[in-house]
């Protein structure tokens, strides 16, 4: 794949899953309405909370991409992928003030969120590691 | 159906059949014999080379051309990955929509970095196997 392509498949993704951003924020509120008293929103904090959770989405599925440029080293894929996902989601959860501008609430997200990340890639790379020794058994065992 | 390999190096590479019917067996080997020995053009710069099924490790599309890997080098194939795909039949794997390996030539499945399930090839070539087509890729291994 060549760069435009990547480029393409970049803005296929992100708009392909961008939409579910504001279902799962319309869920969230939905809940808290249900379970918090009195809980109300103003129009332009619903507002807020739809274009960012919408760009927050996109932003999560095409970042997949970086992961695909082959010719980028393991650590540039990483970091890139990281830092895409972490600054949509530090810029969204400020700007909708779910959290306050404060540095130390910063220093405990960015730290919450390093170490879910890191638990989230530890996961998915053991399940499919896990699948590819059983690939590569099955395919050793047939060509022998 | 009985299956006799006799290894000799004095006699022409051959297989016979002898078969009661043309059954879906004797298609699949007619197909696996037959099918190695198509004949593909293949383009590099000014060159414009024949190679065969045999010759080749993957095909996979680049810039919308499609090319084929071979031992020889990478040769851009002037025909559409999906004809290519009734073309080659069993011999070869569709990885994700742009790329199809030969089955023979995998050496190993890895999981890359970003957590994508590679496949790599003989030849070193790697390419990643969508989740798409994870499940027909286990089909046509067996498993």
């Amino acid at each position: 794949m060549i760069k435009n392509n990547y480029v393409k498949q970049y803005f296929f993704q992100g708009f392909l899953f961008a939409g579910f951003g504001p279902i799962v924020a319309g869920i969230v509120y939905l809940i808290l309405s249900c379970t918090i008293e009195g809980f109300v929103l103003s129009g332009c904090e619903v507002f807020l909370a739809i274009i960012s959770t919408y760009i927050l989405a996109f932003v999560q599925a095409a970042s997949g991409v970086f992961n695909q440029i082959e010719s980028w080293s393991v650590g540039k894929s990483l970091i890139f992928h990281f830092l895409s996902i972490y600054s949509a989601y530090i810029g969204c959860y400020l700007v909708n003030s779910w959290i306050p501008f404060n540095w130390i609430v910063i220093g405990i997200f960015t730290l919450v969120f390093i170490l879910t990340y890191f638990l989230i890639w530890l996961i998915v790379t053991s399940i499919i590691k896990k699948q590819a020794t059983i690939l590569t058994k099955h395919i050793n065992n047939k060509n022998r | 159906m009985n299956f006799k390999l006799i290894l000799d190096k004095n006699h022409v590479e051959e297989v016979i059949v002898y078969a009661h019917e043309v059954s879906e067996t004797v298609k699949k080997i007619e197909n696996l014999i037959n099918g190695n020995n198509i004949e593909l053009t293949g383009y590099k710069d000014k060159e414009i080379v024949k190679i065969t099924l045999n010759d080749v490790s993957c095909f996979t599309m680049e810039n919308n051309k499609l090319i084929a890997i071979t031992e020889k080098g990478n040769f851009q194939i002037k025909e559409r990955l999906y004809r290519i795909e009734e073309i080659v039949y069993d011999g070869f794997i569709k990885i994700n929509q742009s790329t199809l390996v030969k089955r023979i030539d995998i050496e190993r499945f890895e999981v890359s970095v970003g957590g994508a399930l590679m496949v790599v090839l003989k030849n070193g070539y790697k390419d990643y196997v969508s989740r798409r087509q994870l499940k027909k890729v286990k089909e046509r291994l067996g498993l």
